[in-house]
């Protein structure tokens, strides 16, 4: 702070000299210090030497003792520091010279505590060259009288001494701008010249809000930008990904020929929601030996983390199927070589083969409804069905044997045709036969899944629907229906198998007969196949000896006749 | 024991499937899934329920009540009988549990 004040000091003594020598005006004021001005003329010519190097230090120096003015203490200091050579008893001029210099510092920079501590500034811009010089003399003494200002006496003198070249340096400019104003006025496009006013008049801060609306505007067009490669890139991983998903659903639920061996089969499709990559899947193919093999299944759940259990079960029974395994056998071997394999998840599953030389299907279902039959046929037998594979228990007991006459048709569909909701309850298999055989014969899968869509308020569950039909032509059986039981020691003896014989319309008789032959042949063997034939004229039972699990490929010959125990 | 009611359905599984697992956890002696309120059953909640009984062991038992005509038809075209036996009654159910 104090060294601030003598800075300042300085360089008001330093501006009053100039001024007073660039205004070498008329007369004097009345002052004696003109008389002193000529003795200062020596050390003021000795000085030049130092001066450069004080200036540039004293500038700064006036520059933050400015600043630091603005504080409340700050006038009083300078005030202090302006008087105090006032009362110095041996430098009359000093003061003087100090006081008027506050003058034309005050005119040039802003310095307005300065102003009150001058009360006569007018009269040292009149003063001439010499007067100048005699000022500085009296100041360079006055650090000898009070030590309060000792510190800048090795300053003030040089500093002082560049009066003259400061006051050259300030006219400078002045001598240089008349040159300027003729480049100025040169001709330039008056758009250009335009846009500098407007730049000159535009304040500060609505440059900065141009600048920044700018900035937010080269940040929404990057931000699109972005969002468009985006979003295309998107849609690429989309398609894709639907690629992918055609892929697999193609190999769960493929494109099939509208006749297979020698049947018609339709098949249709209808997920739940989404993308179509479920656990639904169905196949229908031609066997060697001219037969055509269906199968068609569900494993419970959705979503691309069961596909490859679905696909397993669904290749693993068609292999099964093609090297001639009968439908329950096939389920049967598919149940005990994947249950390990499915990760806890449960399979449903319907497989069926169409004879077309006898003209009749037999299908085995795991834990999926028998197929719709049309037209009428008596209702399936459902007691002491198989479970689904991967339920833990042993699937695949069941197989039924059918007529499938020309004219007549089979249709297996998964339970989400069954359970569509209807008001508050579901259709029911019962209902959805009854639409079926509404249908005629001639009708394909597609029809029956949009008559079902039709008159049904919401389809909770994917939908798959299979249908096969005899081709004009095939062998026209009588009808019968041969219903198939394995048995083995637990079934006959928690009461499954009496079930399923009073199930089969069997007499009680033929029934207990057949169950005691059925125990001799567990016994002996292990287990034993219950074998009931259902006609118009009644049910006769048999009971025969479980199936080989390989039977050589094409030459799956249909059941040998069971031995006849009852009638 | 735990007993259901209503449609057990895609948007109930998840909450059977864990109120199955905490019985089968607490390491009861036996468990019985009471249906009779239940109309209408899909695969995945049985297929929650034959996960529980697997997890239940050999030790200890399961057993469905289930009277409504259209979940006896479920069990019995899928064959889920042979899987968990199904009872008409809680008192039969019971029986079979305890052994």
């Amino acid at each position: 702070m104090f060294r601030a004040r003598v800075a300042l000091v300085v360089a008001i003594a330093a501006m009053a000299a100039s001024s007073a020598l660039a205004a070498p005006g008329p007369g004097n004021t009345g002052h004696d210090s003109a008389k002193h001005a000529a003795k200062a003329d020596a050390p003021a010519a000795t000085a030049p030497a130092p001066a450069p190097a004080a200036t540039p230090a004293a500038a700064p120096a006036a520059t933050t003792d400015k600043q630091k003015k603005t504080k409340p203490d700050s006038p009083g200091q300078t005030k202090r520091a302006v008087q105090q050579p006032a009362p110095a008893p041996a430098t009359p001029v000093a003061t003087v010279a100090a006081v008027p210099a506050a003058a034309p510092t005050v005119s040039e920079a802003p310095v307005v505590p300065a102003a009150p501590a001058a009360p006569t500034p007018a009269p040292a811009t009149s003063k001439p060259k010499h007067h100048a010089t005699a000022r500085l003399v009296a100041v360079t003494r006055l650090p000898a009288v009070h030590p309060v200002t000792a510190v800048p006496a090795v300053a003030v003198a040089p500093t002082a001494a560049p009066a003259a070249p400061t006051q050259r340096h300030a006219s400078a400019p002045a001598a240089k701008r008349p040159a300027r104003h003729p480049r100025a006025s040169q001709p330039s496009l008056p758009l250009i010249r335009n846009v500098e006013h407007i730049l000159k008049v535009v304040p500060g801060w609505v440059r900065i809000a141009l600048a920044a609306l700018a900035a937010a505007g080269l940040l929404l067009l990057a931000g699109a930008l972005h969002q468009a490669l985006r979003a295309r890139r998107l849609e690429r991983d989309r398609r894709r990904l639907a690629a992918d998903v055609g892929l697999l659903q193609s190999a769960l639920l493929p494109a099939l020929a509208d006749e297979v061996g020698r049947a018609r089969v339709s098949t249709a499709y209808r997920p739940a929601a989404g993308l179509a990559a479920g656990g639904d899947f169905f196949d229908v193919f031609a066997l060697a030996d001219g037969r055509t093999a269906l199968i068609l299944g569900d494993m419970a759940g959705h979503g691309r983390e069961i596909v490859p259990f679905t696909a397993l079960v669904r290749y693993s029974l068609r292999a099964y199927l093609e090297a001639g395994l009968a439908p329950r056998v096939a389920l049967q071997v598919a149940s005990s070589v994947l249950e390990s394999q499915l990760g806890g998840h449960m399979v449903a599953a319907a497989v069926a083969v169409f004879a077309p030389d006898t003209g009749r299907l037999t299908y085995a279902c795991a834990g999926q409804a028998p197929p719709l039959l049309a037209p009428a046929f008596p209702p399936s037998v459902m007691a002491v069905s198989s479970p689904p594979i991967g339920a833990g228990a042993v699937t695949g007991r069941r197989q039924t044997t059918v007529a499938l006459p020309p004219g007549s048709a089979a249709c297996f569909c998964t339970d989400g045709v069954t359970d569509v909701r209807v008001a508050d309850r579901r259709m029911g298999p019962d209902a959805v036969a009854a639409r079926f055989a509404a249908l005629g014969p001639d009708a394909g899968a597609d029809e029956l899944l949009r008559e079902v869509v039709r008159a049904s308020d919401s389809q909770p569950d994917d939908m798959a629907v299979c249908v096969l039909a005899p081709l004009p032509g095939a062998a026209d059986p009588v009808p019968e229906v041969v219903e198939e039981l394995e048995l083995d020691a637990e079934l006959l003896a928690d009461g499954r198998a009496t079930r399923f014989l009073a199930a089969c319309s069997v007499e009680s008789s033929a029934a207990a007969a057949a169950l005691l032959a059925a125990a001799e042949l567990i016994a002996r063997r292990g287990s034993a196949v219950l074998v009931v034939r259902r006609s118009a004229t009644g049910a006769t039972v048999g009971v025969d000896r479980p199936r080989a699990a390989i039977l050589p490929v094409g030459r799956h010959a249909p059941a040998p006749a069971p031995a006849a125990l009852a009638g | 024991m735990l007993a259901v009611s209503g449609e057990l359905d895609v948007s109930s599984v998840s909450e059977m499937r864990k109120a199955l697992e905490t019985l089968v956890a607490d390491r009861v002696g036996g468990v019985i899934v009471d249906l009779s309120e239940v109309s209408f059953i899909d695969s995945l909640s049985i297929a929650a329920i034959v996960a529980a009984k697997r997890r239940l062991g050999e030790e200890r038992r399961m057993a469905i009540v289930a009277d409504h005509p259209y979940v006896l038809l479920i069990f019995e075209a899928g064959g889920l009988d042979s899987v968990v036996p199904l009872f008409a009654t809680v008192d039969l159910a019971e029986a079979h549990v305890r052994g």
